[in-house]
């Protein structure tokens, strides 16, 4: 796992005097790949249930459950990065996140842990040209010898809903 | 009728309480942004709103007094005077009168009569006086009111910010005699604002300046509304006691049900139905219990007219009868609070304004008892309160006059009726030709607009001339509840308001009609109606594709009907509203969720929006 983030990160100038101050971060899973977020940002985490599907959005929303009386949308990671989707297991959950006073929920394959990187451990987010688009990203963290993609969800997830959705049908 | 009235009396006490809140905290901020218009027309409805009030209950003491603050305050908004210290002084130690005099109606007992001959002596010293006294000195009878003569750069000569520790520059120049004052204020109306300077420039056009004004306006407003969101609702405590009651026994029966699910035994099935049915109980009851919190008979706010319009009448020396319907219509308590002060303006200008003395009424011809009809009834999704009153109807040539002097309207415009009619509502905006205790100020139909728009409803007015004037207050029901049709479309649920259901047809295979190109139309007793296939309209999988084999439910919007067809009807039920913008945003087609029985989302159907996007993926499809 920390090998294939390892792996993409190769190459990388690193680069100094991103934002985020050491602190913890909750670490998760998606495909082979490590994802951190500032846990101060963390509402919860929930087990994976079924989520009600909102027409006409894009297929990385989800959709929205009931998080006991709130309505609060799920934004799929997988289909956000652009991954294929993958089956349900009993590891997937979902992180609730607080993006700018609205609650949301991401779907991730597993958490892992919640770990303390310092701010000397960060890099800022590797350039891969126009191939991938790492602007989600606020930094690359290393914690002992494996390698977190600090997500910068406040990006993440106001882009999801920048979209608009009246999708014509042919 | 004194229990009744006590009971009013109570609410009259906390009400003003609330305003003199108001008028202090906004008094206070005046002091700090004296140039602010929307607030001082915000204080001088609160202390409207008290002097109206206390009239009614018939405190004649909080109302003279209240109405020479008014005054003051008038003349405040109409730039006669300026804001200066001792007239906040004044006004600030006045609103600690008013307090007083209220409290003292409260316990019965009589206000120290010194103490306030001595404050009116206060208000009409500065109300002649203008800028320059202090508190302490008596007023010099004739000192100059400058500010009238030039409106437009009085505040910055006159209005010494000296509380704020800020000088503006032309003040201390003034004083350091190293420029006059006619000089100073010959300088600044020089002065050009940034918006003529830019469109001078050419670097704006006029419309994009005046665009950028209104959103200047709306931000104010909106940060005006944001503070003043913040309302409570009163609740009986007697209410919240049951409440409490019936929360303990839900717990012991929860406790019963754990204890029983422990060690459970085949044989106590019996056992467990009924407590489950004592769980259903208890949860049912609370929930009505705490609906009930919230919803109220119009009835209550209704109440008070009687008594308003008997005064009215007697005061007037007019004769008016009072009809009232529909009081039984529930609204959202928080509803109900709002519409108390806008209907009371309504009322009071039926029979203030509308309705004409005997005499006249004779003599056009009508008998001479008026009639004023309150009415509040459902209609579609929303709540209609309509005050219609057979005096003379709005004077359209009055208006116009009136709009003319105040600069609201250019000369010569040829305006449709329901614009002239629209310009009742400006602040500041009355035809009466004198001013009275009642009304007459024109602070009446903008407070009446300003808070039924709050709640999102809409004011409407139907007049004619020598017939008299209906206005319709119509109020959305925002709240919480809605009945709703579940319906199935492939897997998922979606409800659709029963409110705008008109009828759910199985249709036979030769009612449902091709049209050109894709869209079916379904014929329903001798009416063709539009199909919007829910599925594709919501881009999901469905069971059923063919129109003709569906369920089709017939839905009515704006006296549009359109036939949605969906797999299958599941059932009827009250649904709670959750708002999808409060982490999501508005999804076209939606209105909102709720949670259904098992636990999950359902969506409610927005039948105006589902018809909008089938249409948008019509033409885009053709």
């Amino acid at each position: 796992m920390a090998a294939a983030v390892a792996a993409v990160t190769k190459g990388s100038e690193p680069q100094v005097g991103v934002d985020a101050d050491g602190s913890q971060f909750l670490t998760f899973c998606v495909g082979d790949e490590v994802y951190g977020v500032d846990i101060l940002r963390v509402q919860e985490i929930k087990g994976y249930t079924t989520v009600t599907r909102i027409p006409n959005t894009p297929a990385s929303i989800k959709g929205v459950l009931n998080l006991r009386g709130t309505i609060v949308p799920v934004v799929d990671l997988r289909a956000t990065f652009g991954m294929p989707a993958a089956e349900r297991t009993t590891l997937t959950v979902i992180v609730v996140l607080v993006v700018r006073d609205k609650v949301t929920g991401v779907i991730v394959d597993a958490v892992s842990d919640v770990v303390n990187i310092a701010k000397k451990d960060i890099q800022a987010p590797p350039a891969f040209g126009a191939k991938v688009d790492v602007s989600f990203l606020s930094g690359i963290g290393k914690c002992g010898e494996k390698l977190v993609a600090l997500l910068d969800i406040d990006r993440l997830l106001s882009d999801e809903e920048e979209y608009e959705g009246v999708k014509p049908t042919a | 009728m004194s229990g009744d009235l006590s009971q009013f009396k109570d609410a009259f006490f906390e009400e003003s309480a609330e305003l003199l809140q108001t008028m202090e905290e906004g008094l206070l901020q005046l002091e700090q942004s004296p140039d602010d218009l929307d607030l001082l027309n915000r204080i001088f409805r609160a202390a409207h709103s008290i002097k109206g009030s206390s009239g009614m209950f018939g405190f004649t003491a909080v109302t003279e007094f209240t109405h020479k603050v008014e005054g003051l305050l008038d003349k405040l908004r109409n730039a006669q005077i300026v804001v200066t210290e001792a007239v906040m002084t004044a006004l600030l130690e006045a609103t600690d009168g008013m307090k007083s005099l209220v409290e003292a109606a409260h316990t019965g007992q009589g206000a120290d009569p010194e103490l306030f001959e001595s404050l009116k002596a206060k208000i009409e010293a500065v109300q002649r006086g203008g800028p320059s006294i202090s508190p302490a000195e008596p007023a010099p009878a004739q000192a100059a009111a400058p500010a009238a003569a030039v409106p437009e750069s009085r505040r910055a000569v006159g209005a010494s910010e000296s509380d704020s520790g800020h000088r503006r520059l032309g003040e201390i120049l003034v004083q350091s005699g190293v420029v006059s004052e006619d000089q100073l204020s010959q300088a600044l109306s020089a002065q050009k604002r940034v918006g003529e300077i830019l469109v001078e420039q050419k670097a704006v056009t006029p419309v994009q300046v005046a665009k950028a004004l209104e959103k200047q306006q709306q931000i104010d407003a909106a940060a005006v509304d944001k503070k003043s969101e913040a309302a409570s609702i009163r609740v009986d405590t007697v209410k919240i006691d049951k409440l409490i009651n019936l929360v303990g026994e839900l717990v012991i029966t929860q406790s019963m049900l754990s204890d029983l699910g422990r060690r459970f035994e085949p044989d106590q099935l019996p056992v467990l139905l009924e407590r489950l049915s004592q769980l259903e109980r208890n949860t049912r009851e609370i929930q009505e219990r705490v609906m009930s919190v919230r919803m109220m008979p119009i009835g209550s706010v209704f109440n008070r007219f009687p008594r308003l319009v008997r005064d009215l009448a007697s005061k007037n020396g007019k004769k008016i009868t009072l009809h009232i319907h529909g009081e039984g219509t529930e609204l959202d308590k928080t509803v109900l609070e709002s519409i108390g002060d806008p209907l009371t303006h309504l009322v009071r200008n039926s029979a203030d304004h509308g309705l004409e003395p005997p005499e006249e009424r004779v003599k056009a011809g009508k008998p001479e008892q008026g009639v004023i009809r309150l009415n509040a009834y459902h209609e579609g999704g929303a709540v209609c309160i309509t005050i219609t009153d057979d005096g003379r109807g709005l004077n359209r040539e009055k208006i116009l006059a009136k709009a003319l002097k105040q600069g609201l309207i250019g000369d010569g415009e040829p305006l449709p009726d329901d614009q002239i009619w629209a310009l009742i509502f400006k602040p500041g905006f009355s035809t009466a030709d004198k001013l009275t205790d009642v009304s007459g100020r024109g602070v009446g139909m903008d407070v009446v607009r300003r808070n039924i728009e709050g709640l999102g409803g809409s004011v409407g007015i139907k007049t004619q001339a020598g017939q008299g004037s209906t206005f319709t207050l119509k109020l959305p029901l925002t709240l919480a509840i809605i009945e709703g049709m579940t319906v199935r479309v492939g897997t998922e649920t979606y409800i659709v308001p029963l409110v705008s259901i008109v009828e759910s047809i199985q249709p036979t295979a030769e009612a449902v009609k091709p049209v050109v190109g894709k869209g079916e139309v379904v014929e329903v007793r001798g009416t063709y109606v539009p199909v919007v296939r829910l599925h594709e309209a919501f881009g999901i999988k469905a069971d059923v594709t063919e129109p003709a084999d569906a369920i089709l439910v017939i839905v009515e919007t704006e006296g549009e009907q359109v036939a949605l067809s969906v797999d299958e009807l599941l059932g009827q039920q009250q649904v709670v509203i959750k708002s999808l913008e409060q982490n999501f945003r508005k999804v076209p087609g939606v209105a909102g969720a709720t949670i259904l029985g098992d636990g999950t989302v359902g969506l409610i159907v927005d039948v105006r929006g589902l018809i909008d996007v089938a249409r948008q993926q019509a033409v885009a499809g053709l």
